[in-house]
């Protein structure tokens, strides 16, 4: 696999990379500056406009799976492939309401962990952890191996240096600046990754006639552009309901929506969502385009650089070497500051040491930023299956928790029982189902036994939460 | 059943063109938030 087709030589692939690693680093450091006290640091100061918090929002969602498995989907499953990728956009919109309602209900709140636990008790909240850190993993190791992948295919840059260089530069900017450099990183990151995008697209529309595309689907892979292929048609509800799962349950979401000012969250989620909708047919139609312009595809997950290197030459595959960098940079920085919010407010300051103070547990935050990277730099060291494989494992446990969070969030009977079993039932028959039916029947089947379970148990609940529970700033640490 | 050919193009030309659109719109945003003192 090792150097199937650079288009870059491994120099400039290193002039870029450490151009790109000092300019990142550099931003870091600048706006961490602004980060004079434990909000600032974990949450930017909770005052983040509608510019910043739409492209924080967007960025994130634009990821190495976007712009890697976009293609990938493209390839194996056709137009309706590209058309169920676009459906995470669903995650921003259906989120856009919640962030409203997580800023009204927990003005001060600061993880998603701490919703569960004051919401359902502890049961639920160690489930929900488990579940959240686990998924937290899985996105930072698929986007570490992500950037071992494309480095190598893109420079010849050897696999575990190119992953090595991007887990190093993120835990650095996020080191230095927290959310503050995590967010203005993402602005510039989103940027670059949607000109670029524009760019490679336009570029493949030069160089190619789609009508010559379509006339060669039709004959040697019409299965691609079948308007009913079933595995396909499945895939966009599995994906649908994967992406909303990703995004209601994950902290990477909820700190974006604590951190935006009041009055933000609902618009700049809703046009995160517009502006990303389109980015997976953008990213993934130059797929369709390999067997007319005869590349020759071994790895499905390389299938997006090595097209774009292809079609745009030297000048196109800087490009595209940066606008990989930066989709990647712009999920693993706010990964590693919502996972490791998640580890030192939920694991660290309530279970450890509720009394620890502000500075102690900003030292403890960064300790873990590292300990994160390093964890991630040893799962991906071996690179170990597609990025499909990796992400989509934890697809069933992220949508059984949709529904637990959405009634918890408005509906005063959900039930801490109920969100327990949901969550423990869905992930169990959604993972039976993604061993044996195929992983993108997982979450639909995990979403639904989670949905029936949370509405039964709430159906039979008597008990009606109080709201006012949810901030701890008026009820105490103690609930 | 396949998917028609204007179909085919006319989802890949209008995904190309929300995205410039979605480019302009942030950077009108951004300059917005910066004239109204509303950044972060």
């Amino acid at each position: 696999m090792e150097h199937q087709s650079e288009i870059l030589s491994p120099t400039t692939g290193w002039i870029l990379l450490i151009l790109l690693a000092i300019l990142w680093i550099y931003l870091g450091i600048y706006w961490g500056k602004k980060a004079k006290n434990l909000d600032g640091f974990m949450l930017a100061g909770r005052n983040v406009g509608l510019a910043f918090g739409t492209a924080t929002a967007m960025a994130t969602w634009i990821t190495s799976n976007t712009t890697m498995l976009a293609p990938q989907f493209a390839l194996q499953l056709g137009i309706w492939g590209m058309i169920a990728y676009s459906t995470a956009a669903f995650g921003l919109f259906l989120f856009a309401p919640l962030a409203k309602r997580i800023k009204q209900l927990m003005p001060k709140g600061y993880t998603s962990g701490d919703f569960i636990r004051l919401r359902y008790g502890n049961t639920a909240w160690y489930i929900f952890l488990a579940i959240s850190i686990f998924y937290g993993f899985t996105w930072l190791i698929s986007m570490g191996m992500a950037g071992g992948i494309l480095m190598n295919a893109l420079a010849g840059i050897p696999y575990e240096i190119g992953m090595t260089m991007i887990l190093l530069v993120c835990v650095l900017y996020t080191l230095f600046g927290g959310l503050y450099a995590v967010i203005g990183t993402d602005y510039i990151q989103s940027l670059i990754v949607m000109i670029g995008i524009v760019v490679v697209g336009a570029a493949v529309l030069y160089s190619i006639d789609l009508e010559q595309v379509y006339s060669d689907l039709q004959t040697e892979k019409p299965m691609l552009i079948d308007a009913l292929l079933p595995a396909s048609l499945i895939a966009i509800f599995n994906n649908l309901l994967f992406g909303i799962g990703e995004v209601f349950h994950s902290n990477v979401w909820w700190s974006r929506a604590f951190a935006m000012r009041k009055g933000v969250g609902q618009k700049a989620y809703t046009l995160a969502g517009l502006f990303w909708l389109p980015v997976p047919i953008a990213a993934g139609f130059i797929a369709l385009t390999s067997g007319s312009l005869g590349v020759n595809i071994t790895s499905p997950d390389m299938v997006g650089p090595l097209m774009a290197g292809h079609i745009l030459g030297q000048v196109g595959a800087v490009i595209v070497f940066i606008v990989f960098f930066c989709s990647l940079a712009s999920s693993i920085d706010s990964l590693l500051a919502a996972t490791s919010d998640l580890i030192v407010e939920d694991i660290y300051k309530k279970m450890i040491n509720p009394k620890a103070k502000e500075q102690r547990i900003r030292r403890i935050s960064m300790f873990v930023i590292i300990g994160l990277g390093v964890f991630a730099w040893l799962v991906c060291l071996p690179r170990i299956g597609t990025l499909a494989t990796v992400l989509f494992f934890a697809g069933p446990m992220v949508a059984s928790t949709i529904y637990p969070i959405a009634m918890g969030l408005y509906w005063k009977t959900a039930s801490p029982k109920g969100a327990l079993w949901a969550m423990v039932l869905g992930s169990l028959s959604g993972l039976i189902a993604y061993f044996n039916l195929g992983w993108y029947t997982a979450s639909l089947i995990g979403a639904a036994v989670s949905i029936v379970v949370t509405t039964l148990f709430a159906k039979i609940n008597k008990e009606e939460f109080q709201w006012k529970l949810l901030d701890e700033s008026q009820s105490g640490p103690n609930g | 059943m396949l998917f028609p050919e204007s179909i085919f193009e006319l989802l890949i030309l209008s995904s190309l063109f929300l995205m410039s659109i979605a480019a302009i719109a942030l950077i009108v945003m951004l300059l917005r938030d910066i004239k109204t003192k509303n950044l972060w």
